[in-house]
C-alpha cells in the first residue's frame, strides 16, 4: 500500500518537473511564459484595488505606469514581501500552466479534453484564490484581506497548490498519459 | 525531453528580471517632497513638514447631510472646494497620501484657501483600525479648543510609525505613547477622555464610517470632492498622485 502511493507520489513529482520545465525548452516558449506571468502579474497587482485601477486608467492610458507601482508598493506595505512573492510566484505559474495548455492542445488537437479539462478549471479555481485580493476589492471589501489570517497568505498559498497539483496531473504536454 | 541547460538560462534570466525590477520599484521614492527639512514645531510625515494650516471643529452639517460635528477641518470655511477624507491609521496607502499628496494640497490648495479637508475616520482593516479611530478622537477632544494644531502632529506622527496592519503596533499604550511625545497633546487628558468614553468614541467612528459608505466611499484612502458653489461632486478613490487631486478639483470648481 505505502509502496503504491511512494510510486504515485514520484510519478507527481516527474509530471511536476516535466511540466515545469516544458516552458524553458525554447526561446518561443520562454518568451511566452514571461508575457504571460507579466499580464497575470499586471491583473493581480490591478485588481488589489479594482476602484482605483479603473478611476485612474479611465483619466487616460498615461497614468498606467503609475498605478502599477503605486499599487505594487501597496500591496507590499499590506500583505509584506511574503504575500508579494507568493503573488509573483503565482504569476509566473500562470505563465507556464498556461504555455503547458497551449502546447497540449496543439499536440493532440482540441479533442484531448482530459488535459485541458484538468489544466482549465485549475487556472480558475487558483485564480479566484490567489486575486482574492482583487475578488473582495469587486465586492466592496477592499481592506477586507489584510484583515484575514496571515493577511491573506493561507488564501494565496491554496491557490499555488491548487495550480501545482494541477501542472503534476497534466505533466509534459507532448506526452501521453497512460494511467 | 526539456534541455536542462535552457531550463538554467531561463531560470537566471528571470530572477535577474525580477530582482531588477524590484529594485526600480523599492528605489521608488515614498516622498516625493522628501528633500525638506524637518521643522521640530510642525506636524510632519517621515521627516516631511506638513505646512502650517489652520485647524477647527465645527458643529455644521453639509447641504448634502454630512454631520462634521466631532471631525477636524482643516483649511478656510469659505473654500471653494470641500474634500471630506476618509481614512485609516493602519491602511498603508493612506499614509502614502498623507506623505505625498495631502503635503501638496496643504502647500497648495489648502494654503491659499481654494481646499478644505475634513478628516474622517474609516476603520476598515480590523480592531485596531477601531482603536486607532477612537482614540484620535480623544485626541481631537482634548486639542480642539486651546490647540487644534497638536491633532494633525498627533496624527502624522501616528502615521510615522505605521506597521503592516493588524501587527500590533496600533495597541492604546502605543498610541498613547505618541500622544506623550507629541508637542501640545495633554496625554494624561487623552487617556481620560478615551477611558471614559471609549463605547461613545467608537460609535461617533461607526458613524463616520457609515456616512461614508452612504455616499459610495468603500475603501481607504476615500475622498469625496464638493464645491459648495456649483454643487459639484465627485468621489476618488486610493492614493492617487496630487495631479489627478489637482485635476478633479479644477473640475469641480468649473463643472
Amino acid at each position: 500500500m505505502n509502496a503504491d502511493y511512494v510510486a504515485r507520489a514520484r510519478q507527481s513529482a516527474g509530471r511536476l518537473e516535466r511540466a515545469l520545465a516544458f516552458p524553458f525548452s525554447s526561446t518561443t516558449r520562454i518568451l511566452g511564459t514571461l508575457v504571460i506571468a507579466a499580464v497575470t502579474f499586471v491583473v493581480l497587482i490591478l485588481s488589489t484595488f479594482p476602484s482605483m485601477s479603473v478611476q485612474m486608467l479611465g483619466a487616460g492610458l498615461h497614468w498606467f505606469d503609475d498605478t502599477l507601482i503605486l499599487l505594487t508598493q501597496n500591496t507590499v506595505a499590506t500583505v509584506g514581501y511574503s504575500g508579494f512573492a507568493l503573488m509573483v510566484l503565482y504569476a509566473g505559474l500562470t505563465g507556464i500552466a498556461v504555455v503547458d495548455t497551449v502546447a497540449s492542445v496543439r499536440v493532440d488537437g482540441v479533442s484531448n479534453v482530459s488535459d485541458a479539462t484538468g489544466v482549465v478549471p485549475g487556472l480558475l479555481a487558483s485564480g479566484c484564490a490567489s486575486c482574492g485580493a482583487g475578488v473582495l476589492g469587486l465586492l466592496g471589501f477592499a481592506g477586507a484581506l489584510a484583515a484575514l489570517p496571515f493577511h491573506g497568505d493561507l488564501l494565496r498559498l491554496g491557490g499555488i497548490l491548487l495550480l501545482l497539483g494541477f501542472l503534476a496531473r497534466a505533466g509534459d504536454p507532448r506526452r501521453c498519459r497512460l494511467d | 525531453v526539456p534541455n536542462r541547460r535552457t531550463v538554467v538560462l531561463g531560470g537566471i534570466g528571470a530572477a535577474l528580471f525580477g530582482v531588477a525590477g524590484w529594485n526600480t520599484l523599492s528605489n521608488g521614492s515614498l516622498t516625493d517632497a522628501g528633500e525638506e527639512q524637518p521643522d521640530e514645531d510642525a506636524p510632519s510625515i517621515s521627516g516631511v513638514s506638513i505646512p502650517d494650516v489652520r485647524l477647527y471643529a465645527t458643529a455644521a452639517t453639509t447641504p448634502f447631510g454630512l454631520d462634521l460635528a466631532g471631525t477636524p477641518l482643516v483649511g478656510a470655511d469659505d473654500a471653494e472646494v470641500n474634500i471630506y477624507y476618509w481614512g485609516d491609521y493602519q491602511c498603508p496607502f493612506c499614509k502614502r497620501f498623507e506623505q505625498n499628496a495631502f503635503h501638496e494640497l496643504a502647500r497648495k490648495q489648502i494654503a491659499d484657501g481654494t481646499v478644505r479637508m475634513a478628516l474622517f475616520q474609516y476603520p476598515n482593516i480590523g480592531e485596531a483600525s477601531v482603536t486607532a479611530g477612537a482614540l484620535s478622537r480623544a485626541v481631537w477632544r482634548v486639542a480642539r479648543e486651546e490647540n487644534p494644531q497638536a491633532f494633525l502632529r498627533w496624527h502624522s506622527a501616528v502615521f510615522d510609525i505605521q506597521e503592516k496592519p493588524n501587527s500590533g503596533w496600533a495597541s492604546v499604550d502605543a498610541l498613547l505613547s505618541v500622544a506623550r511625545q507629541v508637542s501640545g497633546v495633554d496625554a494624561a487628558a487623552v487617556e481620560r477622555t478615551y477611558t471614559d468614553n471609549e463605547r461613545v468614541l467608537k460609535s461617533a467612528i461607526d458613524d463616520e464610517k457609515s456616512q461614508g459608505r452612504a455616499r459610495g466611499i468603500d475603501a481607504t484612502p476615500g475622498f469625496l470632492l464638493h464645491s459648495p458653489k456649483t454643487g459639484s461632486m465627485v468621489t476618488i478613490t486610493g492614493a492617487q498622485p496630487y495631479e489627478r487631486f489637482e485635476a478633479e478639483i479644477e473640475a469641480v470648481r468649473e463643472r
